[in-house]
């Protein structure tokens, strides 16, 4: 618990702050190199629109716990501290989730449990216990929003994938043209079920690792 | 921080306490002021499946509740032909929960049925419920005053394969049921979702290939409610409970020009 206080007065660089928020997108993405959050990056890619808010609902949800966390690190009781980030997560996903029916309510539908699952997304709870449990609040909100755009990209990269090959759409538009599907083009099927977003990731871990080689795991 | 000892026993206590406490207040606030709107939602949805099955699209929420009012009349029956109850829209059926009433024995149901006035002839919206591969599916199905002819149907579900039984939810299906018989002339249900290979009449809808079960749920539930609104509808067709009713009345006979786009996304 001390060691933070203890820790000698460093004046922090504006370039360190930043890593924490450029980090977490490309070098420790949390779905394609920390492989977690999958399950909900299967669930809502079919279409882009549901991805976008699940994106932004992990945006909100995962900085505010973290900058919460973060505040009150110091006052959590060390035997029941995961129960006290769960109920921190849980608020602000039930928080997003009463928020949506109200305003959104197509997209709350669309979205159905995966909104209450957020609670079990395993980024945010390892966020919480890594980061805002030992950290400051300004560094936890960057960290918050880093992990958040690394999680949000690679749905919206899935999502974008499976919903043009699948649906020939894009949020809804049409953008393959008529005339393609009277030459003989058809929707690939495939790319609506959930399998296909294991094959869309599976792509982009390997286009992520072929990139940037630090990434492969030589064992 | 440090005047307590954040370990000890008690502290654990009170803060577990006061950490419930304040998350707990703090939700019921925001669930009490977000309450209306979310009712207002469900509400907007019901009365658009309703006027979907009908062909009439209306993108603000306030025409749908305004339309809705001007033009439906409720109706509350029993399978037996009895009326129990009826008013104007949102009244008495929209009151129903056909979900519930899918759990009673068929022969105790309560019907709720929609009447569109808005044209020369009265429509007949009838709501179903039923079970699909891994949960409900539900429908509208718009009947004109002949007893006989589909004039649209809505169709939805919970969690339907993506691709496959969710397909019912799809302009493209729902549009084959347009201009289709449900009834013959005796008033037996004629209508039958069934395979692509086996369509043998010209009443038969084409289900959907790779979703058998959910083609087999819906041809279920259709034939079922179907079958129970028949007496109710000979009834309501016979006795017009809406012409006595004063306030819809004129609506009759000043009949509102329908406005009839179809703006489904054809997913």
């Amino acid at each position: 618990m001390g060691e933070v206080a203890a820790a000698p007065r460093k004046k922090v660089s504006f370039r360190q702050y930043l890593t924490h928020l450029t980090e977490p997108v490309q070098r420790m993405n949390p779905i394609t190199v920390q492989i977690l959050g999958i399950c909900s990056a299967l669930a809502v890619t079919v279409k882009l629109k549901p991805a976008l808010f699940m994106a932004g609902a992990v945006l909100f949800v995962l900085v505010f716990s973290n900058f919460l966390i973060s505040l009150l690190r110091n006052t959590i009781p060390h035997r029941i501290r995961m129960i006290v980030e769960l109920v921190v997560i849980s608020f602000f996903v039930i928080l997003v989730d009463e928020v949506l029916r109200a305003f959104a309510y197509d997209v709350s539908k669309q979205l159905s449990v995966f909104v209450g699952l957020i609670i079990t997304n395993c980024i945010i709870m390892g966020r919480l216990e890594a980061f805002a449990m030992g950290n400051k609040p300004l560094p936890s909100i960057l960290d918050g929003i880093g992990n958040a755009l690394g999680y949000g990209i690679i749905l919206i990269m899935i999502a974008v994938v499976r919903e043009l090959l699948g649906s020939g759409t894009l949020l809804g538009w049409q953008v393959i043209p008529a005339s393609w599907y009277e030459l003989g083009y058809i929707n690939n099927g495939l790319m609506v079920l959930p399998p296909s977003a294991l094959l869309v990731l599976g792509t982009i871990v390997w286009l992520h690792r072929a990139w940037n080689k630090q990434l492969i795991d030589v064992s | 921080m440090a005047r307590w000892n954040v370990n000890s026993t008690s502290y654990t206590i009170v803060y577990s306490l006061i950490l419930a406490v304040v998350v707990s207040v703090v939700l019921a606030l925001v669930a009490a002021v977000l309450h209306p709107y979310q009712e207002r939602n469900q509400k907007l949805e019901k009365m658009n499946y309703i006027l979907h099955a009908l062909g009439v699209y209306l993108d603000d929420p306030d025409s749908v509740e305004a339309f809705y009012q001007r033009t439906i009349y409720e109706v509350v029956g029993r399978p037996s032909g009895e009326i129990e109850e009826g008013g104007r829209g949102p009244g008495p059926a929209f009151a129903v929960s056909i979900a519930q009433e899918y759990k009673v024995a068929p022969e105790e149901r309560r019907l709720p049925v929609f009447i569109y006035l808005g044209e020369s002839e009265p429509v007949f919206v009838l709501p179903m419920w039923g079970t699909g591969l891994w949960g409900p599916i539900w429908g509208y199905v718009a009947l004109r005053a002949d007893l006989k002819t589909i004039r649209g149907v809505v169709f939805d579900h919970k969690s339907e394969t993506p691709g496959l039984g969710a397909e019912i939810a799809t302009l493209q299906f729902q549009k084959q049921f347009e201009g289709k018989a449900a009834y013959d002339e005796e008033g037996n249900v004629l209508i039958r979702v069934v395979k692509p290979t086996l369509v043998q009449q010209e009443t038969d809808i084409e289900g959907l290939s790779g979703a058998t079960m959910t083609t087999k749920g819906l041809d279920e539930m259709l034939r079922e409610w179907l079958a129970l609104y028949r007496p109710l509808l000979e009834k309501l067709k016979k006795e017009q409970p809406w012409q006595t009713a004063s306030d819809v009345a004129q609506h009759v006979k000043a009949p509102i020009p329908p406005i009839l786009v179809d703006k489904r996304e054809s997913i």
